[in-house]
């Protein structure tokens, strides 16, 4: 506010309302003033004629004994000039007799001389009735009035004549004027001097409204205004102390709502700490999990321990409850299960034991739907238990169909008092090379459909893994995390959706007769998750802001790394726009042009050949320099581009519109693209570079 | 490498004018290319683009000078890219186009090749 004063002119409320009464007492002094100047010179000059006529009826009536005497002069003269000396405003006084000579005069000369009135006089309307006889004449100058002298008997004697200047009259009424100008200027000094009385008194309340306000603007919200006023601005004090009031408590219900984003965030970083980092593989077995956490932090689990004979201990559990307290008891699960593994050959003998340690910490309500087996990854022989949990999916690769193991016991603490050993029995199933185990959380099953109220259902998940079963976990995993993202849309889920698959000898069984083809991408595979850390064990690094500007630095980055400099021209130009699309694409799409966020790339120069990973760049010679892979992560909205068409630029609608060629720059100049997106280290890129294959790719394209 | 993108015009011959870009033609320059392109080529007429100062060439850029093309054949004009820097030259080779958009290799080359059809 106080800065706000600075800024802008202020116009006070009292100069203006001042300004206004000044202005409309004037204005109404004016007005009235002039109306009152007319009718006053009216007034005066009706009362002048008349006093006149009277003047000049009284010499007539005095003049009548004169004019009958023998010298009417010696009377008439002293009359007369007395008459004249007493009233200056008088021009003249004439008495004349009736042969019209002068028999009075205050000049002694004009005595007996014929009476000539002044010439170009003209009579004057009067509204004043005047006596037979008597006239009214004038000019511009003179007023003159002439009365006739008559004996008693009525016989004419002479005339008697009283002129007067005009000016007198103007004098009058300037005097009257300057009278009415004074008492005017009493009036407005009044009216400013009440004027500025009474804005003061309305004044003094804005003050302490602004004073509060700015209390309030300073983030005192507990002191309220204290105003004692009967006008609106009383009802604007209220008004202000119940906002003060409501803002207080908009501000309490955000330090709340803070407070459970950092108690949420807390229970996510304990969530993602408690789940394996990435698969675990023993002897012929891949054991892989996926975790995609809810808004809210579902408590979700799943965790794959070594046991001391070989054996792998895999579990899948989803405790009931969101929020701090499903983490703590997911917390408490996790600990449990790592000291009861050894000790238990039977998982349904462990569930029981466990909710017996469980106990009391197990909220009255709560419960924990789980599924825990032991697998020897020698022969693939899994001897399970499933407490209320999802059914078992197996996708046998022989008849490339799903086998359901449904049924099972009640869930871990549903039903207190021993009950759950009773429900609970050991089952054993085999998985042959090439099957696939999966089971998931209900967050999968229930995932609701974007903007519907359909749930994903355990006949769609079926039906992603009978597509996908012979793509191995990889493949399994990328699929129902896609079918489900297409299903719910890219929003945070309702619930924890959590997988887990185990594969026997899936990817050592995947023919090598499958290296994949140039220019055909998305099936880079071997497992992003161990990629990705190798990456970042050996690869060079470049973490880079989610700016479109900043993207340009990658020409500098591409120059430092390894072997990439040695490439031609043409090679690195076509190198940097298609990593400049790939990045750009995560920069638009994944984060929406976040600046606050980043993305990495590395660049793995050579191949990973022979370090035993379940991967397709095993086969990848590495005796080449420039070849290699670039891996991408990023935490955006997990996108996929889709699967790429070759642009036809055949087509002129495709050159009208002049977009999307950013998919044919990277896969025309990659070898190899696969997108894995909502893994639990983020989206990950996988692009496979190698100069001389993609200018095959090139010319077969070019061919088409 | 982080210079900013400029486009220079160049004389008007004929029913030709000429255009120098400079700097990155990336998505977040190729918009300034297409308005600026759009404006300089007169009505019905070509427009000869000189890319020699390219240094980078992204896919939005690419789609910027399809779009030019596609305008100035609609308009009963062209567009000749004269001369191409050889990073934009790549991207252009990876994409084939180099055989759908005309390219000369010097303004002159250009400008006769318009005069003589």
């Amino acid at each position: 506010m106080i800065s706000a004063n600075r800024r802008r002119r202020i116009v006070s409320m009292r100069l203006v309302v001042t300004s206004v009464t000044v202005g409309l007492t004037t204005a109404a002094v004016v007005s009235v003033g002039a109306l009152a100047e007319r009718s006053a010179r009216r007034t005066l000059t009706r009362e002048i004629e008349m006093r006149l006529v009277l003047e000049a009826r009284y010499l007539a009536l005095t003049s009548a004994g004169a004019l009958l005497s023998e010298l009417p002069e010696l009377t008439l003269h002293p009359l007369v000039r007395e008459m004249q000396t007493e009233r200056p405003e008088l021009a003249f006084v004439v008495v004349a007799d009736h042969r019209g000579a002068i028999q009075g005069h205050a000049d002694a000369r004009r005595l007996g001389t014929p009476w000539t009135p002044p010439a170009g006089l003209r009579p004057v309307g009067t509204s004043m009735r005047l006596e037979p006889g008597e006239s009214l004449l004038g000019d511009k100058h003179l007023l003159v009035v002439q009365a006739p002298v008559t004996s008693v008997v009525g016989q004419r004697l002479g005339t008697a004549v009283v002129g007067m200047r005009r000016s007198y009259i103007g004098a009058a009424v300037a005097s009257a004027r300057r009278q009415q100008l004074l008492f005017l200027a009493g009036l407005l000094a009044l009216g400013v001097a009440l004027a500025l009385v009474v804005m003061t008194a309305l004044l003094r309340p804005i003050g302490a409204l602004r004073a509060g306000l700015e209390r309030i603007g300073r983030g005192d919200l507990d002191t309220p205004l204290r105003l004692r006023d009967r006008t609106e601005l009383g009802l604007l004090a209220d008004a202000v102390n119940d906002m003060a009031g409501q803002l207080k408590a908009a501000q309490r219900e955000l330090v709340e709502k803070e407070r459970l984003a950092r108690e949420l965030e807390l229970a996510r970083d304990i969530q993602q700490r408690l789940l394996p980092a990435g698969p675990r593989t023993a002897g012929g077995c891949v054991v892989r999990g996926a975790h995609r956490a809810a808004a809210e932090v579902g408590g979700d689990y799943y965790d794959v321990l070594p046991l001391p004979d070989g054996r792998l201990a895999i579990t899948i559990a989803d405790v009931s409850g969101k929020g701090l307290g499903g983490c703590l008891l997911m917390s408490m699960l996790s600990s449990l299960l790592r000291a009861l593994k050894t000790e238990h050959g039977s998982p349904s003998a462990l569930l029981v034991a466990l909710e017996g340690l469980l106990g009391d910490a197990l909220p009255q309500g709560s419960f924990i739907t789980m599924f825990y087996g032991l697998l020897d990854p020698e022969t693939g022989r899994l001897v399970y238990a499933s407490a209320g949990h999802s059914p078992v999916l197996v996708y046998r690769a022989a008849e490339s169909r799903v086998e359901t193991f449904t049924g099972g016991g009640i869930p871990v603490g549903a039903l207190r008092g021993g009950l759950l050993a009773s429900t609970l029995k050991d089952s054993v199933l085999e998985l042959r090379p090439g099957d696939v185990l999966v089971q998931y959380t209900d967050g999968v099953s229930e995932a609701f459909k974007a903007g519907g109220d359909e749930q994903f259902g355990l006949e769609r998940v079926q039906q992603v893994v009978r597509q996908h079963g012979a793509k191995g976990c990889d493949g399994v995993i990328a699929a129902l995390t896609q079918a489900l993202l297409a299903w719910a849309g890219g929003d945070a889920p309702h619930d924890d959706e959590t997988l887990l698959v185990v594969g026997r000898g899936v990817e050592a069984a995947a023919p090598a007769a499958r290296e994949p083809v140039a220019s055909r991408p998305g099936v880079v595979r071997g497992d992003p998750l161990v990629l990705l850390e190798r990456a970042q064990r050996e690869g060079c690094a470049w973490t880079v802001p989610a700016e479109l500007e900043r993207l340009a630095e990658l020409h500098g980055w591409l120059d430092r790394c390894p072997h990439l400099r040695d490439l031609d021209a043409q090679g690195f130009a076509t190198l940097e726009s298609a990593l400049y699309e790939a990045c750009a694409n995560i920069v638009e799409h994944g984060y929406r042009n976040d600046r606050s966020q980043t993305l990495e790339v590395w660049w793995l120069p050579g191949a990973a050949e022979g370090d035993g990973e379940p991967s397709g760049l095993r086969s990848w010679a590495a005796s080449r320099v420039c070849r290699g892979l670039f891996v991408v992560r990023d935490r955006g909205f997990p996108f996929s581009p889709g699967r790429w068409q070759p642009t036809d630029f055949g087509d002129r609608n495709v050159w009208k519109q002049g977009r999307g060629f950013g998919l044919d720059i990277i896969h025309r100049t990659m070898c190899e693209v696969a997108y894995h997106p909502g893994t639990t280290a983020g989206n990950i890129t996988l692009m496979r570079f190698d100069p001389a294959r993609a200018r095959e790719a090139k010319k077969e394209i070019g061919h088409v | 490498m982080s210079e900013s993108f400029t486009t220079v015009m160049g004389e008007r011959r004929g029913r030709a004018v000429v255009m120098r870009a400079r700097g990155r033609l990336d998505a977040r320059t190729s918009p300034l290319l297409l308005q600026r392109a759009e404006q300089a080529r007169p009505a019905g007429g070509h427009l000869v683009l000189n890319l020699a100062e390219v240094s980078f060439l992204s896919s939005a850029g690419v789609g910027a000078l399809m779009v030019l093309a596609e305008k100035a054949r609609q308009d009963g004009g062209s567009l000749r890219l004269a001369p191409v820097s050889a990073a934009a030259r790549s991207v252009l080779g990876v994409l084939n186009l180099d055989r759908f958009l005309t390219i000369d290799g010097s303004e002159d080359e250009a400008i006769s090749a318009l005069e003589a059809a």
